[in-house]
């Protein structure tokens, strides 16, 4: 099934280190199969996920087997206490959706569009949940980060 | 890979589905698809409340936190949207009843003007719950109701827009 169409590019590194990039034909917009990435992480291969401007001039991902957050240039771990425990890291890889709808003409104004890509790690630890988010906005590129515990 | 998210609508006593309705305007009258200049609300009444489902169907991991809010557009004094979504002391789903036109006891929620902080529709029952790995379903019912005072305007209300928010992976 043909998946959403981002202004993205996803790249993805397994163990093995093959490096799959969404398919895309220059000058079209690229198709990203999400669901790839979750099949990756059950047979137990993804090391990092990676998503990239189309101009490739800007990139933001995160890196499973050292939690740490890259948004451009910058490198962050945001839980230096978890890493010591080298836990398993999660990913989480979520498309925030929305459609609006006009109340005065009861239409669809226009079709889904992505609100928000939420990327980060989840592990648990002594049976606690933790997590910790990146909300990417993809127009403005701006990056809240959130945590759980 | 995504999920299609569509409106249903429910109507009359046999709750009738309208399937992928293809506009959502409130009137004077139980049913689905509505033309407003045949079904107008007179000043200082309610239209009939609208009971709809968020179908969920397509390929997905999971599609939760569902959201609804009035994302854009003023109302006319006297003018208002109240709801069965919230985001605390949430009942369950809905039981369907037939929808009136009397002031809803259902509906009973303004609709919120700005983006929840969590999820206020429920699936299953639940603000938590979720559609997963490609199963299609329905949310909760998502009960609406325009109303309207005795000192609201004649004619047409505002532009407003209504978002159906959810996560998906």
């Amino acid at each position: 099934m043909q998946g959403i169409k981002l202004d993205w590019l996803a790249v993805l590194e397994y163990e093995r280190t093959i490096h799959e990039r969404s398919p895309c034909e220059e000058g079209d917009p690229c198709i990203i199969n999400f669901g790839k990435v979750l099949e990756v992480e059950k047979a137990g291969e993804l090391k990092s996920f990676f998503l990239h401007t189309l101009d490739h001039k800007w990139s933001v991902g995160v890196h499973l087997i050292s939690g740490e957050f890259m948004m451009g240039d910058y490198i962050i771990h945001p839980a230096p206490d978890i890493a010591e425990l080298n836990p398993d890291y999660r990913i989480i890889n979520v498309r925030r959706r929305a459609r609006d709808l006009s109340e005065s003409t009861g239409k669809w104004l226009g079709d889904p569009f992505l609100v928000k890509y939420i990327l980060g790690w989840q592990c648990t630890i002594n049976g606690e949940n933790y997590q910790r988010l990146m909300f990417i906005d993809p127009k403005t590129l701006r990056i809240d980060l959130r945590s759980k515990r | 890979m995504a999920a299609t998210v569509l409106i249903d609508e429910y109507n009359g006593v046999g709750e009738t589905e309208t399937p992928n309705v293809t506009n959502c305007n409130y009137g004077s009258n139980d049913s689905a698809n509505l033309v407003v200049a045949t079904y107008p609300i007179t000043v200082g009444e309610n239209s009939f409340e609208k009971w709809w489902k968020m179908a969920v169907t397509g390929t997905f991991n999971s599609v939760d936190t569902l959201k609804v809010w009035k994302q854009a557009g003023g109302y006319l004094t006297g003018e208002g949207i109240d709801t069965n979504a919230r985001e605390s002391s949430y009942g369950g789903a809905e039981s369907y009843v037939q929808p009136t036109q009397t002031t809803s006891v259902i509906a009973t929620e303004v609709f919120p003007v700005t983006e929840p902080a969590g999820a206020n529709l429920g699936i299953g029952g639940s603000l938590g719950g979720s559609f997963v790995n490609d199963t299609p379903g329905d949310s909760d019912y998502l009960v609406t109701q325009l109303q309207s005072t005795g000192a609201t305007p004649v004619g047409d209300g505002n532009q407003k827009t209504i978002r159906f928010q959810w996560d998906e992976s």
